[in-house]
Parts: C-alpha cells; structure tokens; sequence
C-alpha cells in the first residue's frame, strides 16, 4: 500500500504507527515512507517526545492509603442470605412455637381450674376487706357485685 | 446474574475460581467483603487513580474521585453483566466519573479540595531532578487541562494506562477508527500546547495538514 505524507489522515497512520497498532501492510507502507522521509521522522521523534511526557505521570501513586479508606467506608459486610432451606425450617419452627404457645394460653387461662383459682381469688379479697365500698350495696339478688360476677363465672365455666 | 469476575485478562485461567487472584467474587464484592477489597486495591488501586488524576489534573482531588470510583465498583457490581471484561467496565465507570466530576466542578456544584503540596517525592533522584520533573508534570497538567475532554482521556487510556486501540474502543464505546483519529488529534493538540515540545517543533508537514 503506498503511503504520501500528503495525504489527510496521515498524522492519523503516523499516530497508529508509533502506537504499534497498524496492520502488517500498512505498517511497512509507513516504515519505507520513513526511511525516505526526514520531515515524517522529525513528526515520528515529536511523538515519541509526547509520550515520553507522560513517563513522569505514570509512576503517580496516591498518598492516602486508598485501601484503608476505602475499608472504612465500604459497606459493613454482611452475613449471606439464607437458602430457602433454612427460611422454611425457620418458618416452621416459629409456627410450631405460635400453636404451642397459644394452647398453654388456653390450657392456663382458659381451663376450669385457672377459672376456679380466678373465681377462689375474688372471693378471698371480698372476705378480707369488709370495709370495701361494694359491701353493703348489694345487687338485685342481695349478692355483692363481686359475687354476682363469682355466680356468672362459675355458670360458664361449668357449661 | 453474573457470579465471577476476572480481574486481569493476562495469565493462564486456572480451573479453580476460588483462590486465584486474578477473579473476584461479585456477590463477595456486593456484600463488601474485605477480601475483595484488597483484590480490588492492588489490581486497580492505583490506575484507577492514574486515571482520575491525568483527566482531572490534581492530585488531592484524584484522590477523590479514586476513592469514589472503587465505592462504585463495590455497590455497583451487581450491574455488571458480563458483556465486557470486568477491566473494561471498571475504566469506563471511571472515565464517566471524571467527566462528571469535572462538569460538576464547572458548574461549581462540587468544590476543589485543597491543592497537594504533599504529592510523593521520589528519593531516587536529587531535589533538583526533583523539582524540574514537578515542572514537567505541572505543565503537562494544564496542557492536558486545556484539551477537549475527548482527547484528554484517549490520551490517558494510551500514554497512562497502555490500553490497545481496541480495548480504548470498548471503555469508549466508539469504533476503533475513531480511537486512531481522537488519539492522533489529541497529540497534535498537546504538541501545540506543551512549550518544550512546540520549541523543537519546525514547520513540517503536519502543519501544513490541519486535522
């Protein structure tokens, strides 16, 4: 491929050229133009002076320890999520636990004997506190209220 | 979802993913985990820096913008799809946010850190060798400010990095052909700029051709 320094995109090819990234045959079009041409190796030695700039730069390296700040604000890591696996085990250890828990509920505080503690309670604090003002205003079947409440209890719990 | 990354596309690939150096574990690096982040720091640490300093042209705020970028790598790594080399997507995340920094810095919505007087001195050379290399890369600095943002970071991702024409391409997302013009245009502009160089610059031919 014959190669001009006239031509418009030629800083274009010389560019490639000093970067090493022509293919084969334009390369060796532009290494014989060079062996002719003193102007286009002048422009080749500027190129080369561009990058050789750049030398100083590349050796650049910060002066905060990166890594150390970078650990300081990174996300705290975090455990890895679970597998379904375990979501459902988990999930089925906590209904086991609901139902076991809501049936001592019931058997405490809903059974006849838990009733009758409740009932037995009320009771005793009517006996010892004669003083209190529910005594004396008796209901409509000369019962205190405590006790018509007692009477209640006992008829449901019985049912 | 992608689950491994490669951190460098040189060197053998190894059968086993799990303690080579050269892959990273994306879910590991979401959960930001520490491993990671020192596979992340010495693989890309200090490009990742070269490049925010050659394209913003200071280094506290290089710095900056370097620590930035591997906070995105880590929470963004979930958006890597794998479509490119994880390299690739790592420049082109920092390239973006250079550019966006300097915009914002121009529109006055970020504020400049305070100038470096505490840039890394090398004790290999005198203090006078010292100071003329400061020189050069003040100069270089404001001649690089100077050019179109372009030119500025296809010069970078050659002379800074090394990146082939090809890989430039994809970081850029631009056909090759375009690399070669953007490169070529963007020397010319720096040979105008940099004093040194355009005082041993004669009338050649290249003068006669404008880009």
């Amino acid at each position: 491929m014959p190669f001009s320094c006239q031509c418009p995109e030629w800083l274009v090819r010389l560019s490639a050229y000093h970067d090493d990234e022509l293919t084969a045959p334009v390369r060796d079009a532009v290494s014989t133009h060079l062996a002719e041409c003193a102007q286009c190796r002048e422009e080749l030695e500027r190129l080369a002076g561009v990058s050789g700039r750049f030398a100083s730069l590349r050796s650049a390296r910060p002066t905060v320890p990166l890594r150390a700040t970078l650990a300081a604000v990174s996300p705290t890591p975090r455990r890895p999520a679970a597998g379904w696996g375990v979501r459902l085990t988990a999930l089925a250890v906590g209904a086991l636990l609901w139902l076991a828990g809501g049936g001592l509920w019931s058997f405490v505080g809903e059974s006849g004997a838990g009733r009758r503690q409740q009932v037995e309670g009320e009771l005793r604090r009517v006996a010892l506190a004669p003083w209190h003002p529910a005594v004396g205003a008796s209901g409509s079947h000369g019962l205190l209220p405590e006790l018509q409440l007692v009477g209640l209890l006992e008829t449901r719990t019985n049912r | 979802m992608v689950r491994w990354a490669r951190l460098s596309h040189f060197g053998p690939s190894r059968a086993s993913r799990l303690n080579d150096p050269d892959f990273i574990d994306l879910e590991q690096c979401r959960r930001g985990d520490p491993r990671v982040l020192a596979s992340l720091h010495r693989v890309f640490g200090d490009r990742v820096f070269r490049i925010c300093l050659g394209v913003l042209g200071q280094h506290a705020d290089a710095e900056d913008a370097a620590q930035e970028v591997l906070l995105r790598i880590l929470e963004g790594a979930g958006s890597f799809a794998g479509r490119s080399r994880f390299s690739t997507w790592v420049f082109r995340l920092t390239v973006n946010h250079c550019l966006n920094r300097r915009k914002q810095r121009r529109l006055g919505l970020t504020k400049l850190p305070e100038e470096d007087s505490d840039e890394p001195i090398s004790s290999a050379r005198s203090p006078l060798q010292e100071a003329a290399a400061a020189e050069e890369r003040v100069e270089l600095h404001a001649a690089l400010a100077r050019l179109r943002p372009r030119h500025r970071v296809a010069l970078v991702l050659r002379e800074l990095e090394g990146l082939s024409y090809r890989e430039m391409a994809e970081v850029l997302q631009v056909p090759v052909g375009t690399v070669m013009s953007r490169l070529a245009r963007a020397r010319q502009e720096l040979l105008r700029r940099l004093p040194g160089l355009l005082a041993e610059r004669t009338e050649t031919v290249g003068d006669r051709h404008a880009l």
